[in-house]
């Protein structure tokens, strides 16, 4: 198979090490590896952006893979497994559309060695910005054109452009992190979730150079609250979201976030304002639903590219699946 | 007039080189590509004194590395270090210089990573061996160990589990992880389930759970990790397990058979 | 040794036997589940080389200028081998003609017919690292060209030529067209005239893959003497005849090892291609002299080897009561679509349409021609019932025949002609059984009329074919050797994974008398290609093969039954051995599991062992034994058929596949659990087909986008909701030893549109597009 161009590789030990070697040029961290290390592989990135350095966060002790409770919050470190926060139990009772979005990610191996911190922190999956060797070296990549806008867009978002691309963001969690109304916390900061993420080159975070993820926080639910992730693909394992949902519903929590749709996660306010204070049935659901897509601006048939009007139906029948799913 | 010849042995790490060469490990200097092509490498450092007059200088160099700085036994020696950029050789006065000169001819990218130790315990037996930062743990473990049942189905995408191994216990890609991060780790392939007569083997041969075989390794070694951490796996569980291992014989339909089986279940 | 072959027709397995017995244990499972078995992949010999191909990124280019120097001088870099070189630029392969169609290509061209064509430079390098680098090193400019990716566009009057290979045979005037011919039966215009309705359909296929798992590669190691070593990856295993053949090669002195094969399902286009890696790799080979080199091309399962896009148009001439009486079918695309129904049915009138224009993807035909044979009956099939408002499991009964004629006709002709139950009818025992498996009689509905509970449209769909058989090539031979007790098989083939040596070794050991478990099947080398089995098993294996088996155990027996009432001479001065049953007439004696035994007194046995002592046997069925199945079989009445059963979900267009049966008609069933695997294996691999797996391009660049096990999405163990439900008739029905039929391909074709009819049954509308992904059954709701 193809192999690595060289790089350097540093295990850091401690968060201040890991922050003094992302400084450098060229440094990028690297988590469980399984997104950088396919951008790598193939060579997506143009070759100034190739990474010099990969500054591993693994060893960092104390360990940020731990899973906790703390005051009632839930405590998640950036390094932990998502199969771990799949099975585990206490967020499956309490948080349970992050176990259900953590679970339904990729494959069980890939969940294995890929992290929360890096779920959120992913590339986008755009098959022109996706492409062996910059074979379209697009907006994302510094580039000057988006290919996927005359292209096949198909898969892209239904929302429009930001910043002139439309690829979507693709990460499982980070609906459900905002459906939860998480903070992210770096190690300079802490951010609301529903603010972490925008469309950078060739990234998908606000995360600033030497800046990295080290731990997710989720305030408990409200009594009685429900909460449910839908995630609707082309296979029923390993593939990325064609759309995906994420829902907290009752005793005044309201929240409820696309994503797959746009390039940033997208919070339906529309659907929350149209199921508040209803009883959650298949006609309130529906009602829901189709408020929530108000607002979309699908891309447009054209030639062999079939559009993504459908997926204007599909983000319905989702949101409506995960409305019912919060009974 | 004394000489002192160093001996850096390949083994020390980047670290350890910068701490035994005297130089404070700033800020700046540390990540630095060029630094760590240096390190590990076996760097000869030869240094010669030859006056101890007060103004005198002593080089250092040392071939393919940056010069380290030494400290002379005599009192009034005056040191110069010199600081040799590794891909051309040509010397500069400051670590700056170099670090401008590298920046702006080689582009400021590792040309040459090195090579560290790492332990691998494969199969029960404790390995040590170097790798270099871009050799996948699958490649170590197939050209250095010859465990060839660790395949490649989906040229690297991680999208096929055929290059499956259990690392510390979890069943994870290996052409998706990089050796240099496994030191210490325990590795289990299917070498060594079969080797150990693991109840799935036969179980798998029993219910015909192979057509063309490339994907059965696979499928083997993520079974056994998911009966050591459940022995009385539901089906529904076991679908889910090998849920990210390829079959294109599809062969799917018989796999909870045989780990059923090996359960205790069937 | 020599035989009728109609009578082969009329062998009935021998009862109590290893044949058609479950509960064998596969001969290649422990290599497969310990991690022994070695693929080409895995083959690694000292001073090894590694050598890889630029790949285009341009879907029509040529190369202007490439300068190799800077990867020349990288460290490790051994050879550069050019386009240009005299040693490889006129290695090609030509296509074959007429049945699947293929043209000429070549091994290293200097231009680009499609995106990531392996093309222009092959480095050969100390490690696979290097051979990346130097790659990278390589300066080329490009005069990028038209191109088209659909067939359509490169149709259409004034487009641009773009393609300029060469065909082994004359090319059609004018255009981009490779093929525009036509097979007609009857008088189908008449027919179609003459009609109650004349039924339209329309369906389009996209580009799939097979998506093999092992990535190509080929070990060559051409050595000073002009000996030359392959292990090769690759169906038939005779490479070295045709590189011989060419010149490249001494054919006495090469020796082609086939190791374990990673997903190397049969196919036309793999054969094509992967002859032609092998020819390269030898050229390579014999350029760095005394190091062996391992070629690897790494994504060659997604860009070189196609599969059956195309654009299909049915004309169909029905009686009210749903008999058929003509149809003309049309694809645009590399095959002729109707033949595998004029096989199947009762139909006389059938016009076979074929436009193959070029274009820029994958250099193939087809993989399966099946494929786009199903899709045609599919579609008749149900629209037919569709249209009628008939249940499709009768339109097909109705229908069923085989070339042209109907049941009774052929009934009567398997009376005359001795055949084994000649009056069973494998059609209505297939449905019987499949029916019952999926509950159709209770389950099926009108199109569009059912909502369950959960709010997805309820469907049931059907398709149906004969299993493949007829095509069978007989003239590869087969070797018995015996000795110590253990009977060995030989004959080198490539074990795909359909389980021939278990199969061979039933079969062995069922005609010999020795028990399954002493009978072995050595396939990985063979002397000079003596024994190449044609196929390896799979969907005309079994029937290619097994006379060679049943012939071969019968002389092994007879010559055990021979040395049992033998004296066998002394050495000089000693006497002789006496015979194991002293007196005793070969006609008294038989053998079971291994022992030889009086059949009037079974007690008086003998390990065969005792009876042979030192001696060995050999026996063998080669070319001239086993004469070239030339004639084209009468009718085809082994009959297969598929039943699915979904819930369409009409707001996000997700299609569950909730239910699966499927029934094969393989005449006579030898290894259980073989056939079993071809059905559930081939049927998923199918479905895939039918629902996620394609291969999309940029429109503006002909680039693939979704080339690779991430994005072309086949079939994961979560993707169908319970396993599927296969069933097994024997009917004897086959024109081959035991009556017996192949299976494999049939299965990967024969679901591979089914989803469409499912769908239409769940929602009244159809798709009419290939795979039916949730973009395409939104857009068939009008939601899209």
């Amino acid at each position: 198979m193809q192999t690595w161009k060289q790089f350097n590789h540093i295990n850091a030990n401690s968060i201040t090490e890991a922050e003094t070697a992302l400084a450098e040029k060229g440094a990028w961290v690297i988590a469980g590896g399984t997104d950088i290390l396919g951008m790598m592989r193939f060579d997506i990135l143009p070759h100034d952006m190739y990474p010099a350095v990969l500054v591993n966060l693994k060893d960092i002790t104390p360990s940020l893979d731990y899973i906790k409770e703390e005051n009632g919050m839930l405590k998640i470190g950036a390094l932990a497994k998502l199969e771990d926060i799949a099975h585990n139990t206490m967020i499956n009772e309490k948080y349970k559309a992050l176990a259900q979005a953590a679970h339904r990610t990729a494959s069980p191996h890939i969940r294995e060695m890929g992290t929360i911190g890096g779920n959120i922190c992913q590339v986008n999956r755009c098959w022109y910005f996706q492409s062996h060797e910059n074979r379209f070296h697009c907006l994302r990549k510094g580039g000057n054109m988006c290919w996927a806008l005359p292209g096949d867009n198909r898969y892209h978002s239904i929302y429009g452009a930001m910043d002139g691309c439309i690829a979507v963001n693709p990460s499982d969690t980070a609906p459900a992190l905002i459906a939860l109304n998480a903070k992210i916390l770096t190690n300079k900061r802490t951010i609301d979730a529903v603010d972490f993420w925008v469309v950078k080159i060739p990234g998908s975070t606000i995360l600033e150079k030497g800046e990295f993820v080290t731990e997710i926080q989720v305030p408990p639910l409200a009594v009685g609250a429900k909460s449910a992730f839908t995630k609707l693909a082309l296979r029923k394992s390993i593939d990325f979201a064609l759309v995906n949902c994420a829902a907290v519903i009752g005793s005044n929590n309201y929240r409820i976030c696309l994503n797959a749709v746009a390039p940033i996660p997208k919070r339906v306010t529309a659907s929350e304002d149209s199921i508040k204070d209803k009883t959650i049935d298949e006609s309130s659901a529906e009602a829901a639903a189709i408020a929530g897509i108000n607002d979309v601006m699908p891309m447009a048939a054209a030639g062999y590219n079939p559009g993504n009007r459908w997926k204007v139906s599909a983000a319905k029948g989702v949101l409506k699946q995960t409305i019912l799913a919060c009974k | 007039m004394s000489e002192e010849i160093k001996k850096i042995p390949r083994t020390i790490s980047r670290r350890e080189f910068l701490r035994d060469a005297g130089i404070v490990v700033g800020g700046t200097a540390v990540g630095s590509a060029f630094f760590l092509s240096a390190c590990g490498e076996e760097v000869e450092v030869t240094k010669t004194v030859t006056t101890t007059a007060p103004g005198s200088t002593v080089t250092t160099t040392a071939p393919g590395a940056t010069s380290i700085v030494t400290k002379t036994a005599a009192d009034n020696t005056v040191t110069v270090t010199k600081y040799t950029c590794p891909v051309d050789g040509l010397e500069f006065d400051s670590l700056e210089a170099l670090k401008a000169h590298y920046d702006e001819v080689h582009d400021g990218v590792a040309s040459e990573s090195s090579d560290n130790l790492i332990n691998l315990t494969v199969n029960g037996i404790t390995h040590q061996l170097y790798v270099k930062p871009n050799h996948s743990l699958r490649d170590v473990l197939r050209n250095e160990f010859g465990l060839t049942s660790i395949k490649d189905m989906c040229v690297g995408h991680g999208a096929c589990g055929s290059c499956s191994v259990i690392v510390n216990g979890r069943p994870i890609l290996s052409c998706m992880t990089l050796a240099i991060e496994c030191s210490g780790a325990d590795i289990q392939t299917v070498e060594g389930i079969a080797a150990a007569n693991h109840p799935l083997i036969e179980a798998y041969i029993k219910h015909f759970c192979m057509q063309c075989g490339y994907c059965t390794p696979g499928f083997i070694v993520t079974a056994k990790a998911l009966l050591d951490h459940n022995q009385n796996p539901s089906e529904a569980e076991i679908r889910d397990a090998l849920s990210g291992n390829l079959c294109r014989c599809a062969t799917y339909q018989k796999h909870p058979l045989a780990i059923l089986e090996v359960a205790g279940k069937l | 040794m020599t035989f009728d072959p109609a009578a082969r027709q009329k062998w009935v397995p021998p009862a109590d036997s290893p044949i058609g017995k479950r509960g064998l244990r596969p001969k290649d499972g422990h290599d497969k589940a310990t991690g022994e078995a070695m693929y080409v992949q895995d083959i690694s010999l000292p001073r090894m080389l590694y050598a890889k191909f630029l790949r285009s990124p341009y879907s029509q280019a040529d190369i202007k200028n490439m300068d190799t120097s800077k990867a020349a001088k990288l460290p490790g870099v051994i050879d550069i081998l050019r386009y240009d070189d005299p040693d490889i630029k006129d290695i090609k392969r030509a296509g074959s003609d007429p049945a699947p169609g293929s043209y000429t290509i070549y091994g290293l061209p200097g231009t680009a017919d499609h995106y990531n064509h392996p093309m222009g430079v092959i480095v050969t390098a100390e490690s696979e690292e290097i051979c990346d680098e130097a790659l990278r090193l390589i300066d080329i400019e490009w005069e990028e060209k038209q191109f088209y990716v659909e067939p359509e566009e490169s149709m259409k009057s004034g487009a641009a030529d773009i393609w300029y290979n060469t065909l082994p045979y004359p090319r059609p005037p004018g255009g981009n067209i490779i093929r525009d011919d036509q097979i007609a039966y009857g008088d189908t215009a008449k027919a179609l005239e003459t009609s109650y309705k004349v039924i339209q359909a329309r369906i389009k296929r996209e580009e799939t893959t097979p998506a093999g798992v092992e990535p190509q590669c080929c070990v060559a190691y051409y050595k000073k003497d002009g000996y030359l070593d392959l292990w090769i990856k690759c169906q038939p295993t005779n490479a070295a005849t045709e590189m011989a053949g060419l010149g490249l090669v001494d054919f006495v002195k090469v020796t082609t090892r086939v190791p374990y094969q990673g997903g190397w399902f049969g196919g036309i286009s793999w054969l094509h291609w992967n002859n032609l890696f092998i020819y390269v790799a030898t050229v390579v080979a014999k350029r760095v002299e005394g190091r062996p080199v391992k070629l690897i091309y790494d994504e060659s399962n997604f860009y070189n080897m196609g599969d059956e896009y195309g654009i299909f148009e049915f004309k169909i001439g029905v009686s009210e009561n749903g008999k058929i009486n003509g149809v003309e079918g049309t694809m645009i695309g590399c095959r002729e679509p109707m033949n595998k129904l004029y096989k199947t049915s009762n139909i006389k009138n059938i016009l076979s349409k074929r436009i193959w224009p070029f274009v820029n993807r994958n250099n193939y035909c087809c993989f399966r021609h099946g494929v786009c044979e199903c899709t045609a009956i599919d579609t008749v099939t149900n629209y037919v019932a569709a249209e009628l408002n008939m249940d499709p499991t009768e339109v097909c009964l109705i229908n069923d025949g085989s070339n042209g004629d109907d049941w009774e006709t052929i009934k009567q002709w398997r009376i005359d002609n001795g055949w084994q139950n000649p009056e069973v009818r494998s059609m209505e025992e297939v449905l019987r059984i499949g029916k019952a498996a999926i509950d159709w009689d209770n389950k099926w509905h009108q199109p569009g009329t059912l909502k369950l509970p959960n709010g997805k449209m309820h469907g049931l769909g059907f398709t149906h074919c004969y299993v493949w058989h007829g095509v069978a090539n007989t003239n590869r031979g087969a070797g018995l050797s015996y000795s110590g007790g253990v009977a060995y098989i030989r004959g080198q083939f490539s074990d795909i994974g359909v389980n021939a040596a278990s199969a061979r070794a039933a079969t062995v050991a069922a005609e010999s008398g020795l028990r399954y478990d002493d009978v072995t099947c050595r396939h990985f080398e063979s002397e000079l290609q003596r024994y190449a089995h044609s196929q390896p098993g799979g969907s005309l294996g079994t029937e290619s093969n097994t006379p060679q088996m049943v012939l071969m155990a019968r002389e092994l027996k007879k010559w055990i039954l021979q040395q049992a009432v033998t004296e066998a001479p002394g050495r000089p001065g000693a006497p002789p051995t006496p015979a194991a049953f002293p007196g005793k007439k070969v006609n008294e004696l038989d053998i079971k599991d291994s022992y030889v035994f009086e059949i009037s007194n079974p007690t008086n046995k003998k390990h065969i062992n005792e009876v042979t002592k030192t001696s060995t046997y050999h026996v063998d069925a080669s070319a001239d034994l086993v004469p070239d199945h030339a004639v084209p079989y009468k009718y085809y009445m082994c009959k297969q058929a598929a039943f699915i059963e979904v819930e369409v979900d009409t707001d996000t267009g997700h299609v569950d596949i909730v239910n699966t049966a499927i029934v094969n008609d393989v005449g006579t069933v030898i290894s259980p659990e073989g056939v079993e695997g071809q059905q559930y294996g081939g049927g998923t691999m199918a479905l895939g087909k039918s629902l996620t797996e394609e291969i999309i391009r940029d429109p503006q660049t002909g680039v693939a986008l979704n080339a690779n096990l991430l994005g072309y999405g086949i079939f994961t163990m979560a993707d169908l909701d319970k396993p599927i439900d296969c069933h097994q008739v024997e009917t004897r029905g086959g024109n081959n030893a035991y009556g017996v039929t192949g299976i494999g391909e049939s299965l990967g074709c024969l679901l591979a549109a089914l989803t469409n009819a499912a769908i239409y049954n769940a929602t009244g509308k159809w798709v009419n597009h290939i795979p039916t992904t949730p973009v395409r059954v939104l857009k068939a709701l009008g939601k899209g």
